[in-house]
């Protein structure tokens, strides 16, 4: 019989785990027992996880699955950005894709798609400097954290305006979908915020508010909206920023008919990930694990490491642990996990208590799809009824691509955000113009400078043309 | 202009060549013509901006169906699934074209007859919206190629059924054409269309037809009329290898000794040389400086001119008293006479598939070759067809037929004080086996060199050529790119492809790729004939086929062959039967014995 241990041990063996063995192997000293340190502790752990019930398995069933005679839709989202060749390395455009489709349909409605392009800097209130630089290094970054921002907030604000039935399909014009329906969002439901607002005291740097134009475009719940803030005719310009615009955002989908749900298609390298974390503690409070297995932590030399610390020195992701531990149809029971974390919140003007913990929890789990590839993350803000059946169309849709292992309609968005090249070309014109155009309108002396660096050295031909006769 | 036939948005870098749109609808296809909206600034030479179309051809398009991942087929075929059950996507795709540009026109100019495109000096703009014109406004683009030009109606562009394309029939003769494809690619489909444009204006024309392809014509001969309802004659040529006068009589069976590979031995070989400079097979041959020369003129079969040899030499035999000598003269009258079987044969074979031929049709009519020299105008004349039916003799012959006959008529059309003879269009099947490309063949084909001279004079004179070919790249480049004009069917073979592609000027990669696909019958066309490169679906003349050089159908001829042969064949077999069993059972008895 082949023994979980074995399966481990089989899966370690694969490439995808080489580098991370190398890594782990030159950091620590512990090379010679490091396989089967990792075996056995992959297999405890997922024996106690089993035991207790927060391993869960679907059954791979196409024939029966695949039979929605069209009642159900299912949207798929994904942003995309153009990663204009500027010096500044910052993207400027940014494409929004949602593609909803009826699986079983019959009619030519099945399929509807709305692929939106932006010009990032389009986006933010003309009336403030777009820069407001004290040096040239940082302004690369916070670029490119400008189009990071804008483009998580985009993602987010498809799928509240499709939960609203706001979105105005080509085909079936607005729509307002139901419990019964899915959205899907390529990449995490919830992101740490504090990185994309940086105003504060830590930076100093200051980034232009959103117009309100977009701002409304963004909130079309607005006089509704579940926080106070946004409710004014009038609203402030300091509300219309990341973090107050992300929370409400957030807020807004998790009190929706319809479940969404991010799904993580390559999760961060981080070691010792949190969802392993919150799995401990949660057992610990359950009185499953002993507090001192975990986090033993000893300052003594010779004494053994706690769980805890073993993870966190072998460097193991949530990622790669659930795979050793994971059969595919399995996943984890979703853990609630905190994206914000307090020590991060550089922000001071948004008090940590309110913006911070006001941002929705997501409840994350890894599902292992395929033999052959890693867990995917699936996260949502809100366990509904209906969770272990959506989790199964995750499950089956991912399964229609086997090598890929990842929602067949969510690689459809990914690939269809990817700008083509032609657009690439005219969105970086205009973001140059843009750029150039606003930099004069601040007057701000250094902007210009900056924008005409841009400029001049990006598109040559197009800036030092011959002067006309 | 409406914007209902707007199909795509032009998009990235343009230059004056070249563009690419995407489009907006699934209106375009490969081969369109497209046009879109420009303003070209004022510059000097313009003194105010104007406002033209620039017109171009759709050369690809590329469909990235980014939404349908194909690894998805995979497993959707194994756990046999309904794609549309799943989320996949099977209808988001978007398309990328890349356009020609062929040259430009005023706007204004679309209410003119018809339009005449100038080359375009300032790019298109990118977003400008790209639009497929109307038929109306198609056929004035494509219409002539100059005013007043003769068209021959060759058939459709393959994307748009409903625009009928012309060649220019005057451009064709005059500047010749290649027609090339692999075989079964509609080659004898779109060169009988070629004829029957022709045979509109009533021009004469020869047909050098190794397979019997164009024998239909003949069949059909009450269907064709020129223009003015004047009917059109088509004659079929047996025919025969022509020689007249002693230098090209003498040079002609030299030829056929060494192709054939009759050698002779030193003294033969100057027996040889003895007889054929006697003042006997000088008066035979015709030779203008022998006395009582009367035939000079006189062009006849080269094997009546054998035999006549044969006499002259069997005298000399019958004369000859020296025994050595004997033998040897001996020995270059067995020559002789081997040589006139080889040539016999061979008519016999041709006069034998002719016979054939007839037996399924009877109308045929099989005409013994005129004197060139003296009635050129048999073959050469004003609506009328000259067919002549090679079947049978072998690829040497074949050239040497095809070089003595163009040849003549040619010196015929060029001498200026016995203009007998008008311009002609010669129509020459299985060129690589006349003009050959392999240093190799070149010597051994005579033809290749008449051809060439037809090909390079053919302005001058009107003797234009059409060439046809399933083995492009065993063709003489040289004399190939002679040729203005090409139409390429359906081709596969890589190599003919880039050898195509490079005897010919306009045809991009694009185009060049797309000749794999073709169907039967859909060609691109370009050169001279035309007023820009075109994608066609050549249209096929059914009523001038016959059905007689269709497929042999063996299945049918075996049923009819064993329903005649069979009884006789079985008494045989019976009787074998018998035969054995009796000497099986002699044999027996043997060994009884
Ligand atoms: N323009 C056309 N329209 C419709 N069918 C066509 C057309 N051209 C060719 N075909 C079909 O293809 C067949 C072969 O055509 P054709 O005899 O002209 O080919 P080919 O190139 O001359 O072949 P080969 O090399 O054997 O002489 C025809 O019998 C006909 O069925
Ligand atoms: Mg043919």
């Amino acid at each position: 019989m082949v023994t979980q241990k074995d399966k481990i041990r089989a899966r370690l063996k694969k490439d995808y785990y080489s580098d991370l063995m190398v890594l782990a192997a030159t950091q620590t000293n512990i090379q010679d027992n490091y396989m089967e340190v990792i075996i056995n502790l992959s297999d405890k752990f997922s024996k106690i996880l089993r035991d207790n019930g927060y391993i869960k398995k679907l059954e791979y069933n196409p024939k029966e699955f695949w039979n929605f005679k069209g009642k159900k839709t299912i949207f798929n989202i994904d942003g995309g950005q153009a990663s204009v060749q500027i010096p500044t390395s910052a993207p400027f455009g940014l494409r929004v894709v949602n593609y909803k489709v009826k699986p079983g349909d019959k009619s030519s409605n099945r399929e509807d798609l709305i692929s939106d392009p932006y010009v990032v800097t389009d986006l933010f209130d003309p009336n403030s400097e777009l820069f407001d630089q004290s040096d040239d290094d940082g302004l690369a970054d916070d670029l490119k954290k400008m189009q990071d921002g804008t483009r998580i907030i985009f993602e987010a604000a498809s799928a509240l305006r499709t939960g609203l039935g706001e979105l105005d399909w080509p085909k079936e014009g607005k729509k307002i979908p139901t419990k019964n329906d899915m959205i899907f969002l390529h990449g995490p439901m919830v992101n740490p915020a504090a990185g994309y607002e940086v105003e504060g005291e830590i930076s100093g740097k200051k980034y232009p508010p959103y117009s309100l134009e977009t701002y409304n475009f963004l909130l079309p719940h607005r006089i509704n909206a579940e926080l106070p803030e946004h409710r004014d005719e009038d609203p402030l310009e300091k509300y219309r920023k990341f973090i107050p615009i992300y929370c409400e955002i957030l807020k807004k989908i998790k009190k929706l008919d319809v479940p969404v749900y991010g799904c993580v298609e390559r999760p961060g390298p981080a070691a010792y990930g949190p969802i392993t974390k919150q799995l401990m503690d949660s057992m610990i409070n359950k009185r499953i694990l002993k507090n001192a297995d975990v986090y033993r932590n000893s300052r003594k030399p010779n004494d053994p490491d706690g769980m805890a610390d073993i993870i966190r020195k072998f460097q193991i992701s949530d990622s790669a642990f659930f795979d050793y531990m994971l059969n595919v149809g399995e996943f984890i029971d979703p853990q609630e996990i905190n994206k914000q974390e307090e020590h991060k919140w550089p922000v001071r003007k948004w008090d940590y208590e309110y913006w911070g913990l006001g941002i929705p929890k997501s409840f994350s789990t890894y599902l292992k799809v395929s033999e052959n590839k890693k867990p995917i993350r699936v996260e949502t803000m809100e366990v509904r009824e209906s969770y272990m059946d959506d989790l199964n169309m995750v499950f089956h849709s991912s399964r229609l691509l086997k090598s890929y292992s990842f929602p067949v309609g969510l690689d459809i968005v990914d690939k269809l955000a990817k700008t083509p090249d032609w657009m690439k070309r005219n969105i970086r014109k205009n973001a140059i113009m843009l750029t150039l155009r606003k930099a004069m309108e601040s007057g701000n002396k250094r902007a210009v400078a900056i924008a005409r660096k841009i400029a001049v050295s990006s598109d040559r031909s197009f800036f030092n043309r011959p002067k006309g006769k | 202009m409406s914007e209902e036939n707007t199909i795509g948005v032009v998009v990235g870098n343009t230059t004056t060549d070249s563009y690419s749109f995407i489009l907006t609808s699934m209106a375009g296809s490969k081969g369109d013509l497209v046009y879109t909206e420009a303003e070209i600034p004022a510059s000097e030479s313009n003194k105010s901006a104007r406002n033209v179309y620039v017109w171009g051809r759709i050369l690809s398009i590329n469909r990235t169906n980014t939404a349908f991942p194909s690894e998805i087929a995979q497993e959707i075929a194994k756990e046999q699934i309904e794609i549309r059950e799943t989320l996949a996507s099977t209808d988001n795709e978007y398309q990328e074209a890349e356009v020609e540009i062929l040259g430009q026109c005023d706007q204004k100019d679309t209410e003119q007859e018809q339009i005449y495109l100038k080359p375009l000096n300032y790019p298109v703009m990118p977003s400008a919206q790209v639009r497929t014109p109307d038929e109306k406004l198609v056929k004035k683009l494509l219409s002539g190629t100059s005013e007043g030009e003769k068209l021959i109606h060759i058939g459709s562009l393959i994307s748009r059924k409903d625009i009928e394309i012309n060649v220019s029939a005057s451009k064709i003769v005059a500047r010749h054409m290649a027609i090339l494809a692999m075989t079964g690619g509609g080659k004898t489909v779109a060169t009988r269309r070629i004829i029957k444009g022709l045979s509109d204006y009533g021009y004469p024309m020869l047909i050098f037809d190794p397979h019997g392809d164009y024998l239909g014509l003949y069949s059909n001969r009450d269907k064709l009329k020129d223009e003015n309802g004047n009917p059109v004659d088509v004659k079929i040529f047996q025919p025969a290898l022509m020689a007249k006068g002693h230098d090209e009589v003498v040079e002609m069976m030299i030829t056929l000794f060494t192709k054939f590979d009759l050698s002779l031995s030193p003294a033969q070989t100057d027996k040889f040389y003895e007889f054929v400079e006697s003042n006997e097979a000088k008066i035979a041959f015709g030779d203008p400086a022998a006395t009582g020369s009367r035939r000079q003129y006189d062009s006849k079969d080269i094997k009546e001119h054998l035999k006549e040899f044969e006499t002259i030499i069997r005298n000399e035999l019958e004369k000859e008293d020296n025994k050595t000598t004997k033998r040897t003269i001996g020995a270059v009258l067995r020559t002789v006479k081997q040589l006139i079987r080889e040539i016999d044969l061979m008519q016999k074979t041709n006069k034998q598939l002719a016979k054939r031929l007839k037996s399924k049709d009877n109308s045929f009519e099989f005409e013994n070759m005129p004197n060139l020299i003296t009635d050129p105008e048999d073959v050469v004349r004003s609506n009328q067809i000259s067919i002549f039916y090679l079947g049978g003799f072998s690829r040497l012959l074949q050239s040497m037929i095809v070089s003595i006959t163009l040849e003549t008529l040619f010196k015929n059309r060029a001498s200026l004080d016995d203009d007998r003879i008008g311009p002609f269009a010669s129509i020459i099947e299985e060129a690589h086996n006349f003009v050959p490309g392999s240093g190799e063949e070149k010597k051994s084909t005579p033809s290749l060199l008449t051809i060439r001279k037809l090909l390079t004079e053919g302005r001058k004179f009107g003797t234009g050529v059409i060439l046809i070919s399933q083995r492009p790249n065993r063709l003489d480049e040289t004399t190939l790119a002679q040729c203005n004009s090409f139409l390429i069917l359906k081709l596969v073979n890589p190599r003919d492809q880039g050898w195509v592609q490079r005897v010919m000027e306009q045809m991009s990669d694009q185009d060049r790729e797309a000749l794999k696909a073709f169907a039967n019958g859909q060609a691109f066309i370009s050169g001279h004939a035309v007023k820009f490169p075109l994608q066609v679906q050549v249209k096929r003349d059914e009523e001038l086929e016959t059905s007689i050089m269709g497929d042999e159908d063996f299945i049918n001829e075996n049923s009819e062959h064993h329903k005649k042969t069979s009884s006789n064949i079985k008494k045989r077999d019976q009787n074998s039967e018998s035969i054995s069993s009796i000497a099986a059972s002699a044999k027996k008895a043997k060994t009884k014995l």
